[in-house]
């Protein structure tokens, strides 16, 4: 006897970029943005009625195309993760070494991309993206004096002379 | 509406070749509460010394205690996150013990971060009594007042510890705890402590 087999093929979402490029994503993968998560639901698109073809795309406007690219990589490489509770991360030690490698070299980009990845991830509401990068930066600071800092994030020094000594009175005890 | 909840544009005016991203963004473009989460994750040597400008000073001063969250016992300065518990031994020059003027300066920076604060002093110093000063302006919180050695009844420092700064320290505290006796405070003291810790209960 033969079946029938119902070929299904995965839902696909389309999203565009601020400079206009649209992707097609898998339901599945972008489901680990609250945001787009929460549009498609508001938005009835699960209706499984509309061909993607017909289906609007869902505008980003604060993520351009390059950022959204790898935004979708990061999605495809964690979409078996567990979801997240997020009572359980705040209350979980805050450490920094526990970035998994994939993320490490993921990650291991020019500083201008991975903050443009940060407020991606921010705007998305992709929380494990979020977290890791923010790791990522953290671990940038580390061990650096102020003036490593400063050099580093190319950041203006903007203290007035008596401030910069109450910071450096304050931070003596860490300093030697 | 979901899709502009977010407080932050990004400036495209700036994008270039790169995707519409700008290559000048930094640290300081990404909101506040972005920055505080990447402070939140550094010990608190670094969240010191990530104080560069005015604005990320700021942004480190008003990162408070996270509540019942972590309850790892530090042992050392390094070692201190946001919602530690704390302890420090005051004593000059010996290692691994902190001078007074360190003290002082952790009790100020540690007022809205920390969940249990407590403070190890020598009662044959007297100027470890200076400590309380800075105590009485900056704690909010629950504090402990421990001798070294318990069986100190009557010391220098103990029988310079009167009731004004007892009654400023319950004023600021959550709980005060002390566990050597003072001299220098009378039954009639003892019952005016009682008073005003009352008064402050139901007030």
């Amino acid at each position: 006897f033969l079946f029938p087999i119902k070929m299904t093929s995965p839902r696909m979402i389309k999203l565009t970029s601020n400079d206009d490029k649209t992707f097609e994503v898998e339901r599945d993968v972008i489901k680990q943005s609250v945001t787009v998560n929460t549009l498609i639901t508001d938005l009835n698109m699960d209706d499984e009625d509309v061909s993607v073809e017909n289906q609007m795309a869902i505008p980003l406007p604060n993520v351009d195309a390059a950022t959204l690219e790898m935004v979708i990589t990061w999605c495809k490489q964690h979409r078996e993760d567990p979801p997240r509770n997020e009572e359980e991360e705040e209350k979980k030690e805050k450490r920094t070494d526990d970035i998994p490698e994939w993320d490490k070299t993921f990650l291991d980009v020019e500083q201008s991309v991975l903050f443009a990845l940060i407020l991606a991830a921010n705007y998305m509401d992709i929380k494990g993206l979020l977290d890791n990068c923010c790791k990522t930066v953290a671990n940038m600071i580390k061990g650096k004096t102020p003036d490593e800092i400063r050099k580093h994030f190319n950041i203006k020094n903007d203290f007035t002379p008596e401030e910069e000594e109450q910071i450096r009175k304050e931070n003596a005890w860490c300093e030697d | 509406t979901l899709l502009f909840r977010m407080s932050l544009e990004v400036d495209n005016s700036l994008a270039d070749q790169f995707g519409g991203v700008s290559l000048d963004t930094s640290l300081l473009d990404l909101p506040d509460e972005i920055i505080e989460m990447i402070i939140s994750h550094l010990n608190f040597a670094d969240q010191s010394r990530i104080r560069v400008n005015k604005r990320l000073r700021k942004i480190e001063e008003r990162i408070e205690d996270r509540g019942e969250g972590s309850k790892e016992e530090f042992k050392t300065l390094d070692d201190v996150t946001s919602s530690s518990k704390f302890e420090l031994s005051v004593n000059e020059g010996k290692v691994s013990e902190h001078s007074i003027s360190t003290v002082a300066t952790v009790i100020r920076r540690l007022n809205n971060r920390i969940h249990d604060l407590t403070i190890y002093v020598n009662p044959h110093e007297i100027s470890h009594l200076s400590l309380l000063e800075v105590l009485c302006e900056n704690t909010n919180k629950e504090v402990y007042i421990l001798s070294y050695d318990e069986q100190s009844v009557v010391s220098p420092l103990t029988s310079k510890l009167d009731l004004s700064i007892l009654i400023r320290l319950i004023r600021n505290c959550t709980e005060l705890y002390i566990n050597f006796a003072s001299s220098s405070l009378t039954v009639d003291d003892i019952i005016e402590l009682n008073k005003v810790s009352l008064r402050l209960q139901f007030n």
